[in-house]
């Protein structure tokens, strides 16, 4: 769901920016005053659990796997406020050391799954589980169904922010700047992974920690955490809380007829055209919906398909629930038994003498296992903890970059990633491109690393996602290369294929800008990334006014993620030493939900000790920094040249039209 | 007006689901070197914290160089700023302490957050980096070190802020021997420049390189003895009561026997 830099404008990207601004300064006011000075280690620690638990693969049934998010999760345990702040830090390192989600488009992530999916799951979770004791069947229903929806409003953000772009974004002859996908695509792709597959998992995941947490920390489930972390919704009233939840539960379908209404651009014979297909990929899902819903799409309706979403996400929730209520069963059948410690004279049971049944023969049956989920997570987990090695490496070297000032060089590089996204040219982008080749050579980066780097990971995924809007059936345009001619109008089911399939110079030319835009705004990125210490690349965000207090928490959080990751993947690794055999998707998954509490339970008792830990040394809550950077000529220099660069591009983009 | 550093009275402490300290009282004076023994979960640890004005009893009181340490007390800024310069606590999980990007900013935590001038951080910062031996590591993530390593940042970052007390929650658990018997020394150094020691720990072994006086912590939460931390170790009854010794099986030329063992000193084989 993490929306890279080249996907939507930067007029959306700003505008959501602006939103989040405002709701930063309230939720931070808000921990502040609640937290006082504890807040600093409780939502760095928050945060890293929300960024490490986003690495957790969790098995679906038809056997593969996704990640939740566990934003609902967390603003149960931590309440809204420290919720909205630990996952925009989580999402802000993720965005700035690992490349997950674009750097102009934080704001827009944030929006989506920092802001909207914690809200709103965690108030359907305070109205569904009202007057229910902590312990209470209720707390963890009430979790899951929170999750769910919360993560498909999410969902239904990223598909609306995504999916305006093309109508307002484009050239005179209908080229997309940004992302060439509409509403009318964008929405069911998300909806239907999300209302399925992902809003499975998150609910899952949800329910049974929150299970978990019952057990094991019932003091984050009420009580004890609202004292400490909590408290935020003291004077909780039910009625605001409905009335937020009913338009919540409009939000689907009205958001689909505002965002038809709002921007009236559109002719009606223009909505039914553009209504009239439906993206390649989603092709195969074509016998699935007409199977479900038959009358879906007859007219190729815009309307036909809210109904739809309503479906898709109704069969989402009762299977999701379903599931969940069947593990969660499983799991409240064992009790928790007492252990009793043998006194050293107690005598060693007969099984565990002797070799046992350590014997066989042949040992090898020359059967290879499917890698499981908990291998991947495991996998992912120890990538993550060499990128970070391997860029404190390269950020040590003597290079051009590495020995800027860092203030001055995320400042300029950061208006080359505006310039990045403002210029519509694909020539200039090509320059800008060249522009970070020149940078990472400069920086003693090897530029095949380099460019592998940076092409191996999203561009191409760009490339994949845009492919089918080249072609004239999925995105109308002039045609370019016809690759099949069918000489009359084919139908195939409810959609018209038009006379002939074709390559379209509009679909080219935007696909060519979206995978460049994309390439150069990664490009950027890693440069930066890699060139800095991380330390200093967190201290320098202070000039652009970010809060001290943020910058502390960022730094804790980056610091605390590897202690975390770590932990976690020792977990997952003493798990893997005791699978034989194919690994089981049920228990990987009760595995999953199971770890992701007892780290919540760690990271809470964590945060305490180094809250104590820093109070001890002095700190009352007014983080203080020592001003360690000078910028000299050089740096200006540095700063200048990616200035220049990026007017230079700017203005012949106005220039060429 | 007296010279104690701390003067603990009958204090309490309770967490929700369990008792922590019933009724402690004992004196710690300037310069000395006290040994805070007992098992697992008999108190120390937050009978440390309570000293470090971390958390305040339920009732009975702590006195810390004369004034009560409350929880009002700490709220005036300069009371708290004037105790956390004179009172430096090392924790037990280092992982905790160590929330610094990297190792100089830790050591500079303290200094800067008491107020201290930026070249006089400078100067403690490189002077504590020096005598810990850390030099190479400044630049280094507290991610990147070893578990010894840590433990030497830790202290630093404490020394830094120079102390007259030091308290440490079981300073060699997990270090090898090398680092256990570097740390050790130091402590004892520190010891001699003047400054007063408070060590929690069980384990034994490290007790006489560490303290001249010992305080027992029993299995109720109360103190079970005090005293010569040597006449202390020596009386296996007390040590026993306070499960801090325990029977195990024993082999001697081929005899099997069950016998106290603290692993403090050698014993009489004979008796048994």
């Amino acid at each position: 769901m993490h929306i890279p830099d080249g996907y939507i404008s930067p007029q959306t990207a700003g505008g959501l920016w602006a939103l989040m601004v405002p709701v930063w300064y309230a939720a931070g006011t808000k921990v502040k005053k609640v937290l006082r000075a504890r807040q600093a280690p409780l939502v760095a620690i928050g945060a890293s659990f929300a960024f490490v638990i986003m690495m957790f693969n969790v098995p679906v049934p038809g056997g593969t796997s996704g990640h939740a998010v566990g934003g609902t999760l967390i603003a149960v345990a931590l309440g809204p406020s420290a919720a909205i702040i630990s996952l925009s830090v989580a999402l802000v390192i993720q965005a700035l050391f690992f490349g997950d989600g674009g750097i102009l488009a934080i704001g827009a992530n944030c929006f989506n799954m920092a802001f909207a999916l914690p809200v709103t799951g965690y108030l359907l979770y305070r109205l569904l589980s009202a007057g229910s004791p902590p312990g209470g069947w209720r707390r963890w229903a009430a979790a899951g169904a929170g999750a769910y929806v919360g993560i498909n409003v999410s969902a239904f953000l990223t598909a609306v922010e995504v999916g305006i772009q093309p109508s307002l974004f484009h050239t005179a002859n209908g080229t997309a700047l940004y992302s060439p996908y509409g509403l009318s695509q964008t929405i069911p792709a998300m909806m239907l992974v999300h209302a399925t597959v992902i809003g499975f998992i998150e609910t899952a995941v949800t329910a049974l920690a929150v299970v978990y947490l019952q057990r094991a920390h019932i003091g984050l489930l009420g009580g004890a955490a609202r004292q400490a972390a909590g408290a935020l919704e003291g004077h909780f009233r039910l009625k605001p809380l409905i009335i937020g939840l009913i338009l919540v539960l409009l939000f689907v379908p009205i958001g689909l007829i505002a965002t038809a209404t709002a921007w009236g651009e559109w002719s009606p014979a223009e909505i039914q055209h553009q209504l009239g297909y439906v993206p390649a990929g989603m092709k195969r899902f074509a016998g699935f919906w007409s199977g479900l819903i038959p009358h879906y799409g007859a007219g190729g309706g815009f309307w036909a398909s809210v109904p739809g979403y309503l479906v898709s996400g109704a069969i989402g929730v009762a299977f999701a629930g379903g599931l969940t209520l069947l593990a969660i069963r499983l799991l409240q059948r064992q009790q928790v038994r007492s252990v009793t410690v043998p006194e050293p004279g107690d005598a060693i049971p007969q099984w565990m003498t002797g070799a046992g049944a350590t014997r066989c023969s042949p040992c090898l049956t020359g059967r290879r296992r499917r890698q499981s989920a908990i291998e991947r997570t495991i996998e992912g987990l120890a990538a993550a903890l060499k990128t970070s090695v391997f860029s404190e490496q390269i950020a040590a070297r003597p290079g051009l970059l590495q020995k800027a000032d860092p203030r001055l060089k995320t400042a300029g590089l950061l208006v080359l990633l505006l310039a990045a996204a403002l210029v519509r040219q694909p020539l200039l982008l090509l320059g800008l491109y060249a522009v970070t080749l020149l940078g990472a050579w400069t920086s003693k980066l090897s530029l095949k690393f380099f460019i592998r780097r940076v092409w191996l990971f999203i561009p191409i995924f760009a490339g994949i996602v845009v492919l089918p809007s080249i072609f004239n059936v999925v995105k109308s345009g002039d045609s370019l290369v016809t690759i099949w001619n069918f000489g009359h109008a084919v139908k195939a089911g409810p959609w018209s294929l038009g006379n002939s399939i074709a390559i379209t110079r509009q679909g080219l030319a935007g696909a060519a800008i979206l995978i460049l835009r994309v390439a150069v705004s990664v490009s950027i990125a890693v440069l930066l990334t890699l060139t800095t210490r991380w330390s200093d690349l967190l201290k320098s965000l202070r000039i652009f006014y970010v809060p001290r207090i943020f910058v502390l928490i960022l730094t804790m959080t980056y610091r605390y993620i590897f202690l975390l990751l770590r932990l976690a993947s020792d977990m997952f690794t003493a798990r893997r030493s005791r699978m034989v055999g194919p690994s089981n998707p049920r228990e990987d998954r009760r595995f999953a939900a199971a770890s992701m509490g007892t780290l919540l339970g760690k990271s809470h008792s964590l945060s305490d000790e180094i809250y104590a830990a820093m109070v001890s040394r002095g700190y009352n809550g007014e983080p203080m920094t020592l001003r360690r950077f000078r910028a000299r000529t050089a740096d200006w220099a540095v700063f200048a040249a990616a200035v220049a660069t990026a007017l230079v591009a700017w203005g012949a983009d106005r220039a060429l039209g | 007006m007296n010279n104690t550093i701390f003067d603990i009275k009958a204090v309490e402490y309770s967490y929700e689901d369990a008792v922590a300290l019933a009724g402690v009282s004992f004196k710690v004076d300037p310069g000395e070197s006290v040994a805070l023994l007992g098992a697992n979960g008999s108190g120390k640890s937050t009978l440390l914290m309570m000293l470090d004005g971390l958390v305040f009893p339920s009732r009975g009181s702590v006195s810390a160089f004369g004034e009560p340490l409350t929880e009002a007390a700490l709220g005036d800024e300069g009371f708290s700023r004037a105790f956390r310069r004179r009172v430096g606590f090392v924790f037990q999980n280092s992982d905790a302490q160590l929330f610094s990007p990297n190792v100089g900013e830790e050591i500079a935590f303290g200094p800067l957050h008491l107020g201290l001038s930026p070249a006089e951080i400078d100067r403690r910062v490189n002077d504590t980096i020096h005598i810990l031996g850390l030099d190479h590591l400044r630049d280094r993530p507290p991610f990147h070190l070893s578990g010894g390593e840590k433990k030497k940042v830790a202290l630093a970052s404490v020394l830094a802020i120079n102390p007259d007390v030091l308290l440490f929650d079981e300073p060699t658990a997990g270090l090898d021997p090398k680092t256990e018997a570097f740390l050790l020394q130091l402590i004892k150094e520190i010891n001699h420049a003047g400054k007063t020691i408070i060590t929690a720990t069980q384990d034994l072994r490290i007790v006489p390189s560490l303290a001249r006086r010992a305080v027992v912590l029993g299995e109720d939460h109360r103190v079970a003895g005090e005293g010569d931390a040597l006449a202390v170790l020596a009386n296996q009854d007390l040590l026993m009561a306070a499960n801090l010794v325990h029977h195990h099986p024993h082999m001697h030329a081929g005899i099997e026997h069950f016998h106290p063992h603290s692993h403090v000193d050698g014993h009489d084989h004979h008796q048994s």
